[in-house]
């Protein structure tokens, strides 16, 4: 999948909110957070709560993660 | 077995389920002695029975649950032993009851035994958990909150230790100074210890706030919290009210301190809309900002003013303390349950999502019950007022209740394609 941002569908959601502090109230309106340790990808996170990927990462480019 | 780093869904369920147990046994309790608390009566053995209840009970084998979801999760390092852990829930289990019936009986070999096994549990906690923050790769500073916390609840067992050997006839401690101590030691030095560790990571995180805890205020947060609780509780034992005076000052200045940045986090949440657990963690966090005043009254009052201890007693407990519990088992228990039960199943035809296994609306509804009852109870507690007292811990007790009902349907959801009852579809 291509996208604009740094963030890549198999990292972890444990690296993202680690190197993108941005990307937490993003990721927090989607109910992802990391209770687990964050140790899933981005996309098993996503599928996990019935979220687009697609549209997850364009909202965390939206909201400047990475930049 | 040493150091596994995944948490295990079963330990913690078990624990946080325990500590549900003890909820609903403490607000059941609550509801029946509210009008005895009322009339400020916090010395009553039944009252005594309950506080434990509700301390030891649900608080403690809540927080240690949720110490064995977050030392994997956070600090990236397991338990030294599984079966330590199973054994000390055990005796943490056992240790709790004993203490409470011997407590609620007048029986002090009763009381001393479950103080015994209490204080065994603790130990092997300690050992199980402690030594591993200072191999962990991440989050260090959280186990040190984690440790002082555990050295607060060492301290307020001793003290409770120094009140038993007191009825028992083998030294004289002055009552009402010991008591207020192991009060203070177990739910400043532990709960909140423990709870503003935890807090300082989960709080930012579950209100999707950009801001964290600066590293000078992590680093000097639970030094300034020990450091007052201690003075407080050498303050009251030797009946000194300067030390006191100077302790209560320095856990006012830490609470502050905490307060400030958690009700930042709280400013820049992410979503608008609260859900229940950060509809909870923001009662909680109320309770605390009303039990910091209240505090310094019922200190410059002392036993002239039962209304006031008992009312900061109950902010703290049922307030702070019990709505953070319920607040973070709304976020822990519902990962970690969809995780164990269908994380393995996820893109097959009928596997529910993780927001699919959540009831918002029931959720809400507990949350809303369990403020409403605190809003009730305290006043009424203040102003000696039973009828409210007793509305207040009524709507608490259904709080709680619903809270266990959304928890319990989690783990009776069916996958569509397994017909059962109560499915999903």
């Amino acid at each position: 999948m291509s996208t604009e941002t740094p963030i890549r569908p198999e990292m972890t959601v444990g690296s993202i909110a680690e190197q993108y502090p941005a990307a937490a109230p993003v990721l927090a309106r989607y109910g992802i957070d990391l209770c687990c340790g964050g140790k899933h990808s981005l996309e098993f996170a996503a599928r996990a709560h019935g979220v687009d990927l697609a549209a997850l990462l364009a909202e965390l480019e939206g909201a400047g993660v990475g930049r | 077995m040493a150091g596994q780093v995944a948490p295990s869904f079963p330990l913690v369920a078990s624990h946080l389920g325990a500590g549900f147990g003890w909820a609903l046994g403490g607000a059941a309790g609550l509801a029946w002695l509210a009008p005895v608390l009322a009339r400020g009566q916090f010395l009553d053995p039944r009252v005594l029975a309950l506080t434990h209840l509700f301390t030891l009970g649900w608080l403690s084998t809540s927080i240690t649950g949720v110490l064995y979801q977050i030392f994997p999760a956070m600090l990236g390092i397991g338990e030294r032993s599984r079966r330590v852990a199973w054994l000390a829930l055990g005796l943490h289990t056992t240790g709790t009851a004993l203490l409470v019936t011997g407590l609620l009986a007048g029986t002090r070999s009763l009381q001393s035994l479950g103080w015994s096994v209490l204080f065994t549990a603790v130990f092997l906690t300690a050992w199980n958990l402690l030594p591993q923050r200072r191999r962990a790769p991440r989050n260090r500073q959280l186990g040190i909150y984690i440790s002082y916390g555990h050295m607060g609840f060492g301290f307020a067992m001793l003290v409770a230790g120094a009140r038993i050997g007191d009825a028992f006839g083998w030294w004289t401690t002055p009552r009402l100074g010991l008591i207020a101590a192991h009060f203070q030691l177990a739910i400043a030095g532990f709960v909140t210890m423990t709870a503003f560790g935890m807090g300082s990571r989960m709080l930012p995180m579950f209100f999707g706030a950009q801001a964290r805890l600066p590293t000078t205020v992590d680093r000097w947060l639970p030094r300034a919290l020990g450091t007052g609780t201690v003075t407080i509780a050498l303050g009251l034992i030797l009946s000194a009210p300067v030390l006191s005076w100077a302790g209560i000052g320095i856990t006012v200045a830490a609470a502050a301190a905490f307060l400030r940045h958690a009700w930042e986090w709280f400013a820049g949440r992410a979503r608008r809309a609260l859900d229940a657990a950060t509809t909870l963690l923001t009662i909680a966090l109320v309770a605390l900002t009303t039990a910091v005043p209240l505090g310094v009254v019922a200190a410059a009052r002392g036993a002239r003013g039962p209304g006031w201890l008992t009312t900061y007693a109950v902010t703290l407990i049922a307030g702070w303390a019990g709505a953070l519990v319920l607040g973070v088992s709304y976020r822990v228990l519902p990962t970690l349950t969809w995780h164990h039960r269908f994380a393995a199943r996820m893109g097959r035809p009928g596997t529910p999502t993780l927001p699919q296994t959540l009831s918002p609306r029931l959720g809400l509804t507990a949350a809303g019950a369990y403020g409403a009852g605190l809003a009730a109870l305290l006043p009424s507690l203040l102003l000696a007022h039973t009828g409210g007292a007793r509305l207040g811990a009524w709507l608490m007790l259904a709080g709680i209740v619903a809270t266990c009902a959304h928890h319990l349907r989690m783990f009776t959801l069916t996958p569509r394609g397994q017909a059962a009852p109560g499915g999903i579809a």
